[in-house]
């Protein structure tokens, strides 16, 4: 609540100030452009979260993958894609359904990992989505006509496609691509948002004649992989956007692509008017385990030896964190977030990596944390509050196969197999833990028997909000970790929970939806996991009427 | 007939010591268990869990060859040569726990063998798809063996291609499309009732957009030259791409 009136008077004083925290409406994937996934609203709170009530439930219609989604919502109204690229416009404070835009993939398509979407993009009177085959797509926000499509690269081609939220950056939507299990050579693109025209491709692998060529050995280069699949970040001040790059082709061997591999596993800061890059930041050189640099940026201000700072923090998929500054790619911090950890024991005063345990070829290597990942794509949160980080982190291992592969066009290629496995002295699980963003130093640490696969919200009502695989979204203290309130959805959650407010109501929107690419992995593990129903249903909460 | 297929399917799939299962498992190993999708030795990954689904050995053969429509299962038929089709399939069938002893050797279609390609060819096939080539390849605007975008005419029934018909292309088809003011080089998509879509040619690729017909004014003599779009290519690469598209046409 203070933070909100702080921000509303501050807001006409600096014009240049651009907030980090949502307020009534959830504009952008992350949030904001800065992605802390915080909302300045407090109406629920840790003193009457018990009361929370479903407003309403919107079914999609089509469970198939679940439902990965982060809704966008804009003067009441939500916007939620669905599996198979499917658009809902729906009334933010009735659940009714506003328009529908359906969308036809050529008949006998063959999908690449799956077929869900993890959300869209506002602006210019328009919402946006990445397609399953390649395709972006905008369509007219009050109608859902479509506007305007245009194809990325043909997806039968390059094994590649757009599952992540497009991010809309002034005049440009901006978009990477999957693929970075496939022999290809990843890129992100900008398109001019009114028209769909390509303004710029900026590719992660650097091709000859161009700067850090020359960390890839003979055509490694031409599939070396490097998806950029999932959103970027946009800081309006200094004008870059931040894009986390995958892993490089193939993902367990390494014998073909000797070298760094840049751009892979790294965070790029580029113009956003010309795509250019201002800084980069490898977290993973020559990657042999599949750990992407992939996920959300956060960008956040904080207090380093007593200077502010505008830092940037990404986790990794190897259950890393990366802390640097945003203007210079500094590097700041280092630490993991899990305990089982054995790929790397962790990074120098400079951020270098130390003590690799790379998989040998023809051999079994037990490597942690497994492939789903230390942590998988679902977001953190950072409260600009409590200077905390509220991350998930997943305890589990695999035993990893490397194999030598010989790169097709488009097709698989991934240099290996892997079984995942509990760790050697515990049992696998996962756990919600608030952080020093800093230091790594954990505050409080709520654990679950099951990997957490959905974002996390905070909220300056001092509450953190998760769900699990069981389909319980829950409410904990920001303070404490203690659990406040739950909520049975009737199917796993694995997207991403967003705030709101209509005419002074608030409102607490989570889509409930089992079904991806780690939920296979996760019966591997948790046999009973097999039996974990679909689900594909936004749920939609607020407190009762009278006790606002 | 089953007994007679069957003895030939051990006698010509064993190499010996091996039996097709156990070769079809190094198959699976590198085509199914990879990455995301069956899981090592078919325990599920992203993909469906193989063990213990009692599978009908011509049923997951189709599923091999051909993949599974809208889902992520590609069709091998390409990918794979017929020994190996088979003997993956002894071991999905046998991991399964369904009867191998119905498996037949013999491919249920006929597309494993596939006509082989002239060296100049198959050059002009590379230069045509070259994903270097970024957006400014032929395949940007032009489909070939289910590859690529149908935005340009369909060139399997065009013949007689040189390296400068190729270059000309056919500019007078592009129209000069004006909607409110702006202005571009365009073709019509599809008009349906009071709304037209138009391909926009203005930069690679192409954009497909939408407008009100009543909006939109069509007129001949757009500033667009197909020599232009193609100017990636060399007269070299031409000449290949020009034979890739003759055997096209012939076959």
């Amino acid at each position: 609540m203070y933070f909100g009136t702080c921000l509303l008077l501050a807001a006409p004083l600096l014009a240049q100030s651009v907030p980090s925290v949502t307020m009534a409406d959830w504009p952008h994937y992350g949030g904001t452009q800065h992605a802390l996934r915080h909302s300045g609203l407090s109406q629920v709170n840790a003193s009457n979260v018990k009361k929370l009530t479903p407003a309403f439930a919107f079914q999609t219609g089509d469970s198939d993958g679940g439902l990965q989604a982060t809704p966008i919502v804009l003067d009441g109204v939500i916007y939620l894609s669905s599996s198979h690229n499917h658009i809902f416009a729906i009334d933010g404070a009735t659940g009714r359904e506003i328009w529908k835009y359906t969308y036809l993939l050529p008949k006998g398509f063959t999908i690449f990992y799956g077929p869900w979407n993890r959300g869209v993009a506002a602006g210019h009177g328009m919402i946006y989505i990445g397609t399953l085959d390649n395709y972006v797509v905008a369509v007219d926000q009050k109608t859902g006509r479509e506007v305007w499509k245009v194809n990325i690269e043909d997806a039968n081609q390059c094994g590649c496609n757009i599952t992540a939220a497009p991010l809309v950056v002034k005049d440009k939507v901006i978009v990477g691509v999957t693929g970075g299990d496939s022999a290809h050579r990843g890129y992100i693109t900008a398109l001019n948002a009114t028209n769909g025209r390509q303004a710029w491709r900026f590719f992660t692998v650097p091709g000859p004649g161009e700067k850090h060529h020359d960390t890839w050995t003979g055509d490694s280069w031409k599939f070396g992989g490097g998806a950029a699949w999932m959103t970027g970040s946009y800081d309006a001040e200094l004008n870059l956007t931040y894009w986390s790059v995958g892993n490089p082709a193939a993902d367990f061997y390494g014998g073909n692509r000797k070298g760094d591999n840049l751009y892979t596993d790294c965070v790029i800061a580029l113009d956003a008017d010309t795509g250019t890059v201002k800084w980069y930041f490898q977290q993973v050189p020559h990657d042999v385990w599949d750990f992407d640099t992939a996920y959300e940026n956060i960008l956040f201000d904080g207090t380093v030896n007593g200077k502010p700072r505008k830092l940037l923090l990404n986790v990794n998929k190897g259950g890393m964190v990366f802390v640097n500054d945003r203007a210079t790619g500094e590097f700041i911090a280092g630490y993991p977030i899990v305990k089982n950890i054995n790929w790397a024991t962790g990074v120098d005063a400079k951020g270098n990596l130390i003590g690799r345990n790379e998989p040998k070829v023809g051999e079994t290597t037990f490597i942690c944390p497994a492939i789903g990942g230390g942590r998988s794509w679902n977001q953190a949160a950072y409260s600009p509050v409590s200077k905390m980080l509220f991350t998930t982190a997943i305890e589990w291992c695999q035993d990893v196969n490397a194999q030598a592969e010989e790169p097709s066009e488009g097709k698989t290629y991934f240099g290996g197999t892997f079984i995942p496995k509990h760790p050697r002295n515990d049992t696998a699980h996962s756990h919600l833990d608030a952080l020093d963003p800093i230091t790594g130093k954990v505050a409080w640490s709520y654990r679950s028997k099951y990997p957490l696969l959905a974002s996390v919200l905070s909220t300056s009502g001092g509450l953190v909000f998760s769900g699990d695989p069981e389909g319980n979204f829950f409410a904990l203290d920001a303070k404490t970790g203690k659990k406040l309130w739950q909520f049975q959805t009737g199917s796993g959650h694995r997207g991403s929970a967003v705030t709101y407010s209509i005419s002074g109501r608030q409102y607490i929107a989570t889509p409930s939806g089992w079904g991806s690419a780690v939920a296979g992995l996760v019966a591997q593990i948790w046999p009973e996991a097999e039996n974990f129903r679909n689900g594909s249903t936004l749920w939609v909460f607020a407190l009762p009427e009278e006790s606002k | 007939m089953r007994l007679f297929l069957l003895s030939i399917a051990v006698s010509a799939l064993s190499v010996v010591g091996q039996e097709p299962s156990e070769m079809g498992a190094k198959v699976f190993r590198l085509s199914c268990a990879q990455g995301y999708c069956h899981g090592s030795g078919g325990t599920q990954g992203r993909a469906p869990k193989l063990i213990g689904q009692v599978y009908d050995a011509a049923a997951v053969r189709k599923i091999i060859e051909n993949g599974v429509a809208g889902t992520g299962m590609p069709g091998f038929k390409e990918r794979l040569n017929a020994e190996q089709l088979t003997n993956v399939l002894y071991y999905v069938v046998k991991i399964s726990g369904g009867d191998t002893a119905k498996i037949n050797t013999g491919s249920s279609s006929a597309a494993a063998a596939g006509k082989a390609m002239p060296p100049e060819v198959a050059k002009g096939k590379a230069a045509f798809f070259e994903a270097l080539k970024g957006v400014h390849r032929c395949s940007t605007c032009h489909a070939l063996e289910d590859v690529g975008l149908a935005v340009g005419p369909n060139l399997s029934v065009l013949r007689e291609f040189t390296t400068a018909s190729i270059r000309l292309g056919r500019d007078q088809t592009i129209r000069q499309v004006t909607v409110d003011g702006e202005v571009f080089p365009g073709m019509i998509a599809e008009q349906k009732g009071d709304w037209v879509k138009v391909y926009d040619l203005t930069v690679a690729p192409p954009v497909r957009r939408t407008f009100a017909k009543d909006r939109v004014n069509v007129s001949g003599g757009a500033n667009w030259k197909h020599s232009e779009a193609v100017k990636a290519y060399s007269d070299e690469d031409m000449q290949s791409v020009a034979a890739y598209l003759g055997w096209i046409a012939d076959r």
